[in-house]
């Protein structure tokens, strides 16, 4: 058995973003963060929708999304692979402050939508 | 004496095998407390539909071997291709069962992430022992296509002069080897479509990834025991009334001994087929079980 902890998805259904975005914004999370590296390759769509319990084309359109923003490519046979170059170049620091602030969300009880939330603020406030 | 040892030689062989994989599994069988609920439940589904595809499998054999006796009047042609016929049956329901379960519930759903293949779950000593006997069952009808008459079910040797000086059958020609073929190419599609099913089904919930190939495997081990078995069962008859009636039709030495060899060998893979049925596919056991949560 492995320890090592699994790169996983969640979805809310009952959430007001679609379930398309969702999953788009995770995996995308996951390659900015360095959790998916360049070379990963993402599971096959009918698999992910199936784990889901979502139609494939939810998750296809997840991926054409990842891809039409350079961080995934697929290809015939190989499937669809983290493009190199995809993540942001996170300053290390920086990557670990996002974990503090987000375990600190979690610990605070704040759901991922008002983290979300509470970052734009702090985003819009900040002048970007 | 020696034909009485034949039969309780291999019997015993048989009970002694069943014996061993009863203690073996008592041994290492985690019992349900111990895992996450889903995975338990995983385990039950698991087992009830590999009995339910066990008794399509043999009740599907009885049944079809009357079908075909009462339907072709005497001539069971068909009947050579009962045990494939039956393990396809088996093999709908193990595909009826991967298709049907597990289905994602609750507004929230997680998901991780792993890349799955259909060639990650034909790998593996299951997956090799079917490829392997049904090759050789491919072999033996081709073999037997090329030794049989023009009748395609007996075997006949010529004297001098093309003076038929013997023949004798059933034999595996051309009229029992080409449904044993057709059964064959039906039932390898079906282990594909359950290989197929098992690599795409939704993943246990609560279930690591290690546990969750694992209960996949398990699902490709149940499809190839199937066939395994299916083939074996075909091949043991193949062999066991090609072997004889070869030896009643040559007196050459050679030959005789390879009639021989034909008929034991047949004899052997009718054991082997059904040490495969008994032999246990890969399952969750108490050193298998999850020592870490899965992070969400």
């Amino acid at each position: 058995m492995t320890a090592t902890p699994a790169v996983s998805v969640t979805l809310d259904l009952l959430a007001a973003t679609p379930p398309y975005e969702q999953v788009r914004a995770q995996l995308a999370g996951h390659i900015r963060a360095g959790a998916l590296q360049p070379g990963d390759k993402l599971p096959v769509v009918r698999a992910l929708a199936a784990d889901l319990g979502v139609a494939t084309n939810t998750v296809a359109r997840a991926y054409r999304e990842l891809e039409a923003g350079g961080l995934v490519t697929t290809r015939r046979r190989v499937g669809t692979i983290v493009q190199a170059g995809s993540g942001s170049e996170v300053e290390p620091a920086l990557l670990a402050q996002a974990k503090a602030f987000a375990r600190s969300a979690r610990v605070a009880g704040l759901s991922d939508d008002e983290t979300i939330d509470l970052v734009r603020g702090a985003l819009s406030a900040s002048g970007g | 004496m020696a034909a009485g040892l034949l039969f309780v030689v291999p019997l015993f062989g048989l009970l002694l095998v069943g014996v061993v994989v009863l203690v073996v599994l008592a041994a290492t069988h985690s019992p349900d407390a111990a895992l996450p609920h889903e995975v338990a439940s995983a385990r039950r589904h698991g087992v009830v539909v590999s009995v339910v595809a066990t008794t399509v499998l043999l009740l599907g054999a009885v049944v079809l071997t009357g079908m075909t006796a009462r339907s072709l009047q005497g001539t069971p042609v068909l009947a050579a291709a009962v045990p494939l016929l039956a393990a396809a049956g088996a093999l709908v329901v193990l595909l009826v069962g991967e298709l049907t379960w597990p289905r994602p519930k609750g507004a929230t759903r997680t998901a991780v992430l792993s890349d799955r293949r259909v060639r990650d779950l034909a790998r593996g000593g299951w997956a090799v022992t079917a490829l392997l006997v049904s090759g050789g069952l491919a072999l033996v009808v081709v073999v037997g296509a090329v030794l049989a008459d023009g009748s395609g079910r007996t075997i006949t040797t010529t004297s001098v002069g093309n003076r038929v000086s013997a023949t004798a059958g059933p034999f595996p020609g051309v009229v029992y080897g080409g449904p044993q073929l057709a059964a064959l190419v039906i039932a390898v599609a079906l282990v594909a479509l359950v290989l197929w099913a098992a690599t795409n089904r939704a993943a246990v919930v609560t279930a690591d990834p290690a546990t969750d190939a694992l209960l996949r495997r398990s699902s490709a081990a149940r499809a190839f025991r199937i066939l395994t078995f299916a083939v074996l069962l075909t091949l043991a008859a193949d062999l066991f009334y090609g072997g004889s009636a070869a030896q009643r039709v040559h007196d050459g030495a050679f030959a005789s001994a390879v009639a021989v060899a034909a008929t034991l060998a047949g004899l052997l893979c009718g054991v082997l087929s059904l040490v495969a049925l008994l032999f246990p596919v890969p399952r969750l056991t108490r050193s298998a079980l999850p020592q870490h949560p899965v992070r969400v």
